[in-house]
């Protein structure tokens, strides 16, 4: 094929022969990115050709720039979905404790009996936030804190006994969350705007690489359903990220879109700047509260030195009947105390998140000490509503089972498109190198058998190996080392964390000594082995270590603590599968190819379709 | 086959390009923002006209860097973002400056 | 459930009249009315799937039913293109039985 072959900048007065070439070959055009330079060239005759090319490129490289860290927020997220029960599995002391159902009036009493419960170990109490046990949490967790404007201090709680439950010192499925949306590092990091920040970066990324794919993709229609994995090569691979990527489209565009949108006051604050600027500057206060649909004096923002009174005795269960009496039954999800501006003692009763779409859900206001129903908050107005929406659909806490299964497939999925989006990349490289560097080295037979990539080239095989077979890797270590760290060590949560961050570094380390050394097949079939190794061990390491594994909680019917053993076990044969294909000494074939040999030339010997054009490399 | 003259030329285009869909599409989501706010707080509520302003904010963003690198030369680039962005972010700073000025 | 069923069945409909899917399923090349036919009925299944899922059973919002139907529009579309990947004889047969079993879905609450 000309177009590879072309260096990647041309100059202008070469342009116009390579968009003849380009333009010829149909298919092709859109599928080789970085050739004639869009930019420069006189324009075509068919200008469509020239802006899906632009398209092309722009699609190539914003993937490309910041597809490694895409591909982590997205699988960290991915695993998100599951954040409940990951922090319910990585703390075995809760096994036990019997889901409760939200709907449940019993809830109120339980409530109390926590609330009676925190106040004795914390008198002076300022401010507290209470999550109710439901069908996904067992547990009643308090956040609380007796300062003005400190972190906040979780308390674990039995919910029939209203007895604190000591567990082991972890981040759990909180982990995979928050280094999803902030780039988490340590339990109690201090950069969380700085990796918002970068994470809002990737995601317009994203968003562009997903808009510029569509338009750059010309047999959107034609190739909806087509998947060749027996071609190998780059068809294969290409098709991979062709599937993955259409076939769930909308599920990509709305969890970008609602992700930049879960941040807009801190990525794209000017409207915010210019519609609520007053006498005395931006009042932000007054803006989130129109979000909220809530008075901005109801939420005050404290500084770190303003003192709060502690809170006064509260009788909650008249006010979480009323609560529900209110909803017409509706779940309760969470209870609040706090100090409004004025000084008033409120009681907040939150809805609970999974009755409807909408994020937040309504809130009720109720003055502490009398118990009297003073407001009701919720945003009702049709753009804030679409906003609520969007949030709602990225949390997914309106999901039941099924729909969470289905939508952490969606997950998989998103990072298999991203994953074969760069190998395809590396793929498409490595083949025009070879190429390039075999019609130069022609005459020295040893050079064109081995051909050196370049530098760079290595590189980025070598950062693939370690993101895509790497990060696999570092969550089974992480879950592993909840198992496998004793309890009593100081700041266990953050060494369950340096046991994640040093797989991860030595996937890179063993990935870039294979780039060194000499590429091969090995640099994915080890990490990758290594990977399926750590998942699948996950239930035995757990049954060596708790009570919590598959031959008690099978019989019990437990399905939350089971089906977790479960999944990792097949996300270990999975994981193993793939390096069992990709090990060396094989034929070198696309990912996903025929295993059986026989099967290959039967299938190549199959009538193809005319109108596919055969990728450049073949195998 | 590089031809080493008209390589940093390249590159140096392409860079521009990028920097004008990053910088120059910020530049122009942001003036759209504020000033479509404005614009959209005489009819609703702000917060209504805050927050649809910054939903289509991200298309516009989108756009921008599409344009960035669809125009025929970087210049291109640069003017299709800057001076949009310009406009728009005075016709936003427009009220304050009227008031400054009464 | 019932959205998922009908929209393989629809998807598959769709595969089902282009050249390439057509040829694999039934080995030989596809007359080109129908094939109109078969997309058409495929939209139309589409559209009959979300409409049925605009109207759950039981206390389900609307908005909650269509977020299901979107959901089960993806996962059927992978569904059909795992089937006429690996399975592309068997696809206008298991199209037929997705059909018939997602309208009981629907009747029966699913």
């Amino acid at each position: 094929m000309n177009t590879t072959t072309q260096a990647p900048d041309a100059a202008a007065e070469r342009a116009p022969t390579e968009r003849a070439a380009a333009a010829a070959p149909g298919g092709m055009a859109a599928e080789a990115p970085r050739k004639a330079k869009a930019p420069k060239t006189p324009k075509a005759p068919n200008d469509r050709e020239g802006f899906r090319q632009a398209m092309s490129w722009l699609h190539t490289w914003a993937g490309l720039i910041l597809g490694w860290l895409l591909f982590a927020i997205f699988l960290t997220g991915t695993l998100s979905f599951f954040r409940s029960e990951f922090n319910l599995w990585m703390r075995p002391e809760m096994h036990g404790l019997q889901p409760m159902d939200a709907a449940d009036p019993q809830v109120a009493q339980t409530a109390q009996k926590a609330l009676d419960a925190l106040v004795r170990k914390v008198p002076d109490v300022t401010q507290w936030i209470m999550p109710l046990p439901d069908d996904r949490d067992p547990a009643v967790n308090i956040l609380w804190r007796d300062t003005g404007n400190g972190r906040f201090e979780t308390l674990r709680m039995h919910p029939q006994t209203g007895e604190a439950i000591d567990t082991r010192q972890t981040m759990g499925g909180d982990f995979f969350y928050r280094f999803h949306f902030e780039l988490r590092t340590a339990q109690k990091g201090r950069w969380a705007i700085e990796g918002r920040w970068v994470v809002g970066v990737a995601t317009m990324l994203m968003f562009v690489a997903l808009i510029s794919g569509v338009i750059t993709h010309r047999r959107i229609f034609k190739d909806f359903f087509t998947f060749r994995p027996t071609k190998g090569g780059q068809r294969a691979w290409l098709d991979a990220h062709n599937v993955t990527g259409v076939l769930v489209l909308p599920f990509y565009l709305m969890i970008t879109f609602s992700g930049l949108m879960i941040f807009h006051s801190l990525y794209m604050p000017a409207g915010i700047a210019t519609a609520y600027k007053g006498e005395k500057g931006v009042d932000s206060n007054a803006y989130f509260a129109d979000l909220q649909g809530e008075k901005a004096e109801s939420r005050p923002r404290r500084g770190a030195t303003d003192k709060v009174e502690p809170l006064p005795a509260i009788a909650l269960h008249s006010i979480l009947t009323e609560a529900r009496t209110r909803w017409d039954g509706g779940r309760i999800g969470s209870v609040q105390a706090r100090r409004d501006a004025k000084g008033r003692a409120v009681v907040e009763v939150t809805r609970h998140e999974g009755d409807r779409l909408q994020y937040r859900p309504p809130r009720l206001l109720f003055d502490a000490t009398t118990g009297q129903w003073l407001d009701q908050a919720d945003a009702t107005s049709p753009a804030v509503k679409t906003y609520g929406v969007l949030y709602g659909l990225h949390m997914a806490r309106f999901a039941d089972t099924g729909l969470r299964w289905a939508l952490f497939g969606f997950g998989l999925l998103g990072s298999l498109m991203i994953a074969t989006g760069m190998v395809l990349w590396s793929v498409k490289r490595s083949a025009k190198s070879h190429t390039q560097a075999s019609r130069k080295g022609a005459a020295n037979a040893a050079d064109a058998a081995t051909p050196r990539a370049p530098f760079g080239e290595r590189l980025v095989a070598a950062i693939n190996i370690a993101t895509l077979a790497g990060l696999p890797l570092a969550c089974g270590v992480y879950i592993a080392s909840n198992r496998l760290i004793p309890l009593n060590v100081e700041g266990r949560a953050d060494v369950e964390l340096a046991w994640f961050f040093s797989a991860w570094g030595l996937a890179l380390l063993w990935a870039l000594a294979c780039a060194v050394v000499r590429p091969s097949r090995m640099g994915w079939s080890v990490p990758l082995g290594a990977a399926g190794l750590a998942w699948a061990l996950l239930p035995v390491i757990n049954a060596l270590t708790t009570h919590t594994h598959l031959g008690t909680t099978l019989p019990a019917g437990e399905w939350v603590w089971a089906g977790m053993d479960l999944a990792f076990l097949a996300t270990g044969l999975l994981l193993g599968w793939l390096s069992w294909r990709l090990r060396p000494g094989r034929a070198p074939k696309g990912k996903a190819a025929a295993a059986k040999a026989p099967r290959t030339s039967t299938a190549a010997a199959l009538p193809t379709t005319p109108d596919v054009s055969v990728s450049t490399s073949g195998a | 086959m590089k031809t080493a003259r008209a390589d940093w030329r390249y590159r140096l285009a392409i860079t521009s390009r990028a920097v004008a869909a990053v910088g120059g599409g910020y530049a122009l989501a942001a003036g759209f923002t504020a000033a479509l706010s404005l614009l959209l707080a005489q009819c609703m509520p702000r917060v209504e006209a805050v927050i649809t302003a910054t939903m289509l904010a991200w298309v516009v963003y989108a756009i921008a860097a599409g344009w960035a690198f669809y125009a025929r030369t970087a210049w291109g680039a640069w003017g299709g973002t800057l001076l949009p962005a310009l406009v728009l972010g005075a016709c936003a700073m427009a009220p304050q400056w009227m008031k400054a000025a009464a | 459930m019932s959205a998922f069923l009908l929209c393989f069945a629809a998807w598959s409909a769709m595969a089902l009249g282009m050249d390439r899917h057509h040829e694999d399923a039934t080995g030989r090349e596809g007359a080109a009315r129908r094939l109109q036919q078969l997309r058409r009925t495929g939209w139309l299944l589409l559209l009959l799937s979300l409409w049925l899922a605009a109207h759950p059973a039981g206390g389900v919002p609307a908005s909650l039913g269509v977020t299901a139907w979107a959901v089960a529009l993806s996962v059927a579309a992978v569904a059909v293109t795992a089937t006429v990947t690996w399975q592309p004889r068997r696809t206008p047969v298991l199209a037929g039985v997705a059909l018939v079993a997602g309208l009981a879905a629907w009747a029966w609450g699913w």
